[in-house]
């Protein structure tokens, strides 16, 4: 595939994400040209526990499971991140730097391995894409603890 | 043969004469093993020696999924929630819920290595109701004494069954490790849980159970010689007893600390706080065991009736994070409880304790 090929096919993949909806095509494209295709196979691992975080992962086609620490074992608290969800996310957050949770593929999968510190320098250029961004992070981080909050209370 | 069947436990089960021959493999190890007409192809796996890859054992988490290449197979559970992990259409299976009408051979998903490091290999057993005890309005220690008796290491689980109820589920021991002729275990009720319904309800000393263990990878050895600290929540505290009963009976404590969170939602949750008074009496300096009330406030009674443990509101894994700031390292941790609590103790273990994930130890099998 050329690589205007390969960048047409990130485009259309980032377009349809949630977190990049209502970012300009211009911004889009800039983030398509500097995201990597990669493929995984089922079983095998994205990134684990303790692993240095670098880059953030849109999930182009399949299943991937993920599980706070873990040691490369599932467990029962994993969630499944389907198509169209976005990985690694701690890339873009400057201060975390050691990853504190395990991905595993449940069947092969493509992802699109974006660098976090690029990102953000096209975010940088882009205020409102930023802001759309950041936004959106942040109220998947909120949902995420109003979850595990809930979950606790009814736990013990 | 491709043929899969998928019988709900009361049909009838048309099962072969023989064991069937089973052959496993991954990307990186092959291996075979035996499995008996009525077995879990997981159970059989493990009883020869195979570390085909679990967590929960009982149709909860995913783990030991395989994909089925060659053989007749029927199913268990049809409902386990770990089939949410599976591509039925690529002939995925649970392996815990799977049994042999035919040879067969599976492929395990990834690199797992399938050779067994485990010190004793799980095995199957039988035991009858000596004993069930109230310890909460919703809990109780269930006693059961054994034939042949249960060989395993602290923090390990096995799995229950009643002939009468479909399905298998993981409690951890509560008592001392070694070879036990009896085990303890505490059970929680669950809302309509059929075994739980079953235990509170119509269960009766000499009422028969079968088991299969120990199980579980999150053991407790003085011979490590580490501190370690243990955050455990409600029926979750049965393996961090285990691991005190260990430590103290080895005098582990007398070199070694012991940082103790056990989580109840109210002051009427709490229970075993006798024995863990006796332990934190025994070893009233290296050994501080923290009742976490996540409901409630403590009450000025059990303060004072027991008043070598420490009280305070709050939840197990906030109060380790306060008590021991600046202090995890070097420390082996194990956690013990509902899923939840056990994924936010990882969360601040890795985060703010530092710990290495190898020193971070669990089972999770609710």
């Amino acid at each position: 595939m050329s690589l205007a090929a390969v960048e047409s096919d990130n485009f259309e993949i980032l377009r349809s994400t949630d977190i990049l909806h209502g970012v300009s095509d211009a911004t889009v494209k800039k983030i398509a040209a500097v995201a990597r295709p990669k493929t995984v196979d089922e079983g095998e691992t994205v990134y684990s526990v303790g692993d240095p975080v670098r880059s953030a992962y849109v999930v182009a086609a399949g299943r991937l499971r993920f599980v706070l620490g873990g040691d490369g074992r599932p467990a029962a608290q994993g969630t499944i991140v389907p198509a169209g969800d976005i990985l690694g996310w701690a890339a873009l957050l400057g201060d975390q730097p050691r990853r504190i949770a395990t991905v595993i593929a449940l069947e092969e999968c493509r992802l699109l391995d974006i660098e976090g510190e690029t990102l953000l320098q096209i975010l940088d250029q882009d205020p409102r894409a930023g802001y759309l961004v950041m936004q959106r992070l942040a109220r998947m981080i909120t949902q995420s603890f109003l979850e595990q909050s809930t979950l606790l209370k009814g736990a013990t | 043969m491709s043929e899969t069947q998928d019988l709900a436990f009361s049909a009838p089960r048309s099962a072969p004469r023989k064991a069937a021959l089973i052959e496993a493999r991954s990307k990186t190890s092959s291996c075979a093993f035996h499995a008996e007409p009525q077995e879990p192809l997981l159970y059989a796996a493990l009883r020869a020696g195979v570390a085909v890859p679990y967590e929960c054992a009982t149709g909860t988490c995913g783990t030991c999924k395989a994909r089925r290449i060659a053989g007749v197979i029927v199913g268990d559970w049809g409902e386990a929630p770990g089939k949410a992990y599976l591509r039925p259409d690529r002939d995925e299976v649970l392996l815990c819920q799977t049994r042999a009408l035919s040879d067969c051979s599976f492929e395990i998903p990834g690199s797992a290595n399938l050779a067994s490091t485990t010190r004793v290999r799980p095995y199957f057993g039988r035991g009858i109701v000596a004993r069930i005890e109230a310890l909460t309005e919703d809990t109780v220690e269930l006693s059961l004494d054994l034939d042949p008796a249960l060989e395993f290491d602290a923090g390990q689980f096995a799995v229950l069954r009643v002939p009468s109820i479909a399905g298998y589920r993981g409690y951890s021991m509560v008592n001392h490790p070694g070879t036990a002729k009896q085990a303890k275990f505490v059970v929680k009720r669950k809302p309509s849980g059929a075994f739980t319904d079953w235990l509170f309800s119509r269960a009766r000393p000499g009422d028969p159970i079968e088991w299969f263990g120990p199980l579980g990878k999150a053991i407790f050895t003085p011979q490590e010689q580490r501190t370690i600290v243990c955050i455990g929540g409600g029926s979750g505290i049965a393996s961090i007893m285990s691991i005190l009963e260990a430590g103290c009976s080895s005098r582990h404590f007398d070199h070694f600390e012991a940082a103790v969170y056990f989580g109840v939602r109210s002051n009427a949750d709490a229970f075993y706080l006798d024995q863990l008074h006796r332990f934190a009496e025994t070893f009233p300096t290296t050994l501080r065991i923290t009742v976490a009330i996540s409901h409630d406030v403590p009450a000025a009674e059990i303060r004072e009736r027991y008043p070598l443990l420490a009280f305070e509101a709050g939840f197990p894994h906030e109060i380790a994070t306060r008590d021991l700031a600046g202090r995890f390292a070097g420390r082996v941790a194990y956690l013990a409880g509902p899923p939840i609590l056990v994924d936010v103790s990882i969360r601040m273990l890795i985060t703010q304790g530092r710990l290495p994930v190898r020193d971070i130890r669990y089972d999770k099998f609710s």
